[in-house]
């Protein structure tokens, strides 16, 4: 997946929460009286705070702010460098009081990272990130992979593989960091600080950064955070934490273990030296702030969050919803799985009188979308109550109007149903799809082949013929990667007319298939040792060989949704039962808001395909014809690159082929594979290629090289086409070139234009010229056709460990993959 | 929703004095030795009894009624009751 690729991927998401009002708002207030705040002209109960103690409205803090402001100014601008106010120190006094280590301020938390992450790792050094960091960390951590830092991913709070990373990392580097949250900020699970402290005692070279910002404040005697809670900051740890959630203040802070290390930090740490500092009132604030911290007035606060906090526990087990958040932090995360729940749920919510906030991707996997809220010591017992009846009453209500069950959900996050299940949503379901009737079926023998093939009468491989042949290539091979399980789904109305018509397949793919060639380079490195390396199970609307539409949906049929969302049961019920990692529904045009948003909805966030080629409406008659509807550039790339060597080839079409024949053009199709990273997929195995061989609607052509001699250059051909004669197209769906003649004669041009008047002299007007090689397919007349995929990752996991690989200085695509709507 | 008599349990003063203004309907009150005032509310499907300390002017315990004998206390009370 391209940077630009990602983006479009979160923009689409975002566009669509905030075309759904339930992203990227703004308050209308004038005054904030309490925890209300007024959006869209609705009064609403604000859930989504983070600052849980609710001090920001404290008289006392109020009055140091301005305290401060009429001491020092609106601001104080210099460089800490220089010279700080008096508040900088005696804010840091206080707080290494109330750490027990020595503290730094900083401007912002984020901030805080990037000055200190650079200072403390080397190039010597490994970090290891935790799988839900925040993305404030791994923003910091990529100014240390530019120096070519080694950086890896592991899987969130596993101790197990963390610590078998530090077995195997701890020779090879002076330091392995590992980079955690305290308290997660989606989840609100938290970090086993237990085991970590563990590690730290039985590996001296490890450390331990970890940042605690929305534990600051709530927990701890002094309010000193989740982290240290109960116990000193270890030799080998350095703690970042946030004034700017429950302390209430804005800023931040970085706490070490020695003055040295901090020090360090605080001489070399960029954004210390050249990024402004906090602002007088901020820092008046804050040594109030710091005040109540040690004076224990925080305490009573403290208290009311968790009472606040377990009552809303209780009443959400009442209510039997679906909370993933621990008992103890103030972030709560309703598991709804599908992001069209989630917008109904947080509309219906907010119309009730309260705000909440969506989780949705990047920030967590997109189908394991949720609603997230938070808690505040300023919440009362009413309005908990009031909310998270107001949620149980229309979570379950959306549930019956889109046919969910609830153990759908809880299965989509992998937790069991600890409540008593009900038949009402089954029941229910079976009525709404009554009046549609569908074939399931695992082999195209069983599929009406008059019907099938009228419903992709525009599509060139995706006829009976063509998936006769995948069928019997891709099963009963010796490697499992060759083996794929065919799905098949039609729909139809009540009136027998057919309304979706579809294949799907399950294959195992490789994890970077869609990802940038430089990842793929470096993952086929070590597939050489382990060929299942970064591989996973994928179900693919299509084949991993087939192009064009692979679903017939007639959209003027009043029950298409229905019928889709039939297909995206079955769907589910595929995912379930071949545990599959990837579902990747392909081939869509890309301007199709209609599909975008129930896609979306449906969970499935979109993707820009690779471009596709097409060369389409074919009217010459011969090559001078052609020759002269091209415009004046690519006429002289014809002459160069075609003319020029045309007589030394010759274009052969057989009607049967010998093994060994077979054998030569599958090694010229190897040549290419091992050259194309663009998408990086399995080879496909001989057997595939030798029914092709003996397909009628498949041809095979081949390119032998002449000299001008007419002596024959190679005893085999130089390039070969493998192509499938559609009924209304010409497919170019495979390409073999011998390297070895190709600069010369340019093989692979030749067999482009040889494969475009092959087509044409079959009578096809269009031919579809698959992906890749864009400038080449473009050079012949070809145009783009945009398409677009829509794509459901069960675990981020993966898409964040290959994020991990893309180091700023080698490739294009250094984007953090996560966390990009801010929390 | 409702809460047991063992979840209001798990909850402080503070928060138990809230549940009472929420939920809570009061029923009776009496007097202890000079010094407390005591209410009995319903709340949920139990009763309490909420403890003000008169000469410190602050209430002291919010406790479930585990006795129903301690009912018996009020008889004379409930003149309070229609006074208050």
């Amino acid at each position: 997946m391209s940077q630009k690729s990602f983006i479009d991927t979160v923009d689409h998401i975002s566009t669509h929460a905030k075309k759904e009002k339930i992203a990227h708002l703004s308050t209308q207030d004038k005054k904030l009286i309490g925890n209300y705040i007024t959006i869209n002209e609705t009064k609403l109960v604000n859930f989504g705070s983070c600052s849980y103690l609710g001090l920001e409205f404290n008289h006392e803090i109020r009055e140091a702010a301005k305290e401060a402001i009429d001491a020092y100014g609106t601001q104080f601008s210099s460089s800490r460098a220089y010279v700080s106010p008096i508040y900088y120190q005696s804010l840091e006094e206080k707080l290494s009081k109330i750490f027990n280590a020595p503290t730094i301020v900083t401007p912002t938390t984020t901030l805080g990272h990037s000055a200190a992450i650079p200072v403390l790792v080397t190039k010597d050094d490994a970090i290891i990130l935790d799988h839900q960091v925040h993305s404030s960390v791994q923003t910091a951590v990529n100014l240390v992979k530019a120096k070519n830092v080694h950086v890896e991913l592991v899987r969130h709070n596993r101790m197990d593989l963390l610590e078998a990373k530090i077995i195997e990392l701890r020779a090879n580097y002076k330091n392995i960091w590992y980079m955690a949250d305290g308290i997660y900020s989606m989840y609100g699970d938290m970090a086993p600080l237990d085991e970590i402290y563990a590690l730290l005692d039985k590996y001296d070279n490890f450390n331990f950064y970890v940042d605690d910002a929305h534990g600051m404040s709530c927990f701890g005697d002094k309010g000193q955070g989740y982290v240290l809670a109960d116990r000193n900051i270890h030799a080998r740890m350095v703690v970042a934490t946030s004034f700017a959630k429950a302390f209430a203040t804005g800023g931040g802070a970085l706490i070490f273990p020695t003055a040295e290390m901090a020090q360090k930090v605080r001489n070399c740490g960029g954004p210390l030296i050249t990024s402004g500092p906090m602002q007088p009132s901020a820092l008046g604030a804050a040594n109030r702030v710091a005040d109540m911290h040690l004076s224990g007035e925080i305490k009573p606060y403290q208290e009311d969050l968790q009472q606040n906090i377990m009552y809303t526990n209780l009443m959400l087990k009442k209510h039997k919803l679906p909370n993933l958040a621990e008992e103890k932090t103030a972030i709560f995360f309703i598991a709804v799985s599908l992001p069209k729940i989630a917008y109904k749920l947080i509309d219906r919510v907010k119309q009730d009188g309260f705000f909440l906030n969506l989780g949705i991707f990047p920030a967590v996997p997109i189908k394991n979308t949720g609603v997230r809220f938070t808690i505040t010591s300023l919440h009362t017992f009413a309005q908990i109550d009031a909310m998270v009846a107001s949620m149980a009453l229309h979570y379950y209500e959306i549930l019956e109007e889109e046919n969910i069950e609830i153990e759908s959900i809880y299965k989509a996050f992998k937790i069991s149903n600890p409540f008593e299940q009900t038949i009402n949503n089954k029941v229910e379901s079976i009525i709404k799809y009554s009046a549609l009737s569908h074939q399931y079926t695992q082999s195209i023998h069983d599929v009406d082949t008059a019907e099938w093939n009228n419903a992709f009468k525009n599509q060139a491989c995706i006829d009976t013929n063509a998936l006769n042949v995948l069928e019997e290539s891709f099963s009963s091979n010796e490697s499992a990667i060759n083996n794929w399980d065919f799905h098949y789904l039609l729909v139809h109305d009540p009136e027998n007319k057919l309304i979706l018509a579809t294949y799907l397949t399950v294959s195992t793919s490789k994890d970077d298939m869609l990802f940038d060639r430089q990842i793929s380079r470096e993952i086929e490195e070590k597939r050489e040792k382990d060929p299942y390396y970064m591989t996973s199970k994928t179900l693919s609307l299509g084949s991993p060989v087939s192009e064009g539409k692979h679903l017939f949906i007639d959209t003027s049929s009043p029950y298409w949704k229905e019928a889709l969302d039939l297909l995206f049961r079955k769907i589910g019920e595929i995912q379930e039962g071949s545990d599959i990692a990837t579902t990747i529904l392909r081939d869509f045009e890309t301007s199709d808001e209609q599909f975008d948003d129930y896609f979306l909805n449906n969970g499935y966030f979109k993707y820009q395909m690779p471009n596709n080629l097409k060369l389409k409406n074919i009217s010459w008659e011969d090559q001078d014809e052609f020759y002269q509807e091209l415009s004046k550039k690519k006429k002289g790339h014809f002459r160069r690159n075609i003319i020029k060597h045309s007589s030394n080839y010759e274009l052969v079409v057989k009607d049967s082929y010998s093994n060994k024949e077979i054998e030569a053009a599958y090694q010229l199709y190897l040549n290419v594979k091992q050259k194309s990273l663009e998408i990086n997929t399995f080879t496909l195995p001989l057997s595939y290629f030798k029914n092709i061989a003996i397909n009628n609607k498949w041809e095979i052509l081949s390119l032998y090289l002449f000299d001008s001699n007419g002596k024959k250059l190679s005893h085999d051909p130089v390039a070969v086409g493998f192509c499938y004669k559609g009924n209304v197209n010409y497919s170019f769906a495979m390409v073999g070139v011998d390297y070895s003649f190709n600069a010369e004669f340019s093989c692979y041009r030749q067999m482009l234009w040889q494969v475009i008047r092959r087509a044409q002299a079959l009578g096809f007007k269009n031919v579809d010229m698959g992906y890749t090689s864009e400038i080449e397919k473009r050079h012949f007349g070809a145009k783009v056709v945009e398409t677009c995929a829509y794509m459901q990752i069960k675990d981020n996991y993966t898409l964040e460990a290959l994020g991990t690989m893309t180091t700023t200085n080698k490739s294009e695509d250094g984007v953090n993959k996560r966390r990009i709507l801010s929390i | 929703m409702e809460l047991t008599k063992e979840e209001f349990c798990l909850f402080n003063l503070k928060s138990k004095l809230q549940f009472v203004e929420k939920d809570g309907l009061f029923l009776f009150r009496r007097v202890s030795g000079d010094q407390f005032l005591i209410s009995l509310y319903k709340i949920y499907d139990f009763y309490i009894e909420v403890t003000y300390d008169i000469p410190r002017f602050k209430t002291t315990r919010v406790d479930p009624v585990v006795n129903i004998k301690i009912i018996e206390l009020y008889s004379y009370n409930e003149i309070l009751r229609k006074s208050s």
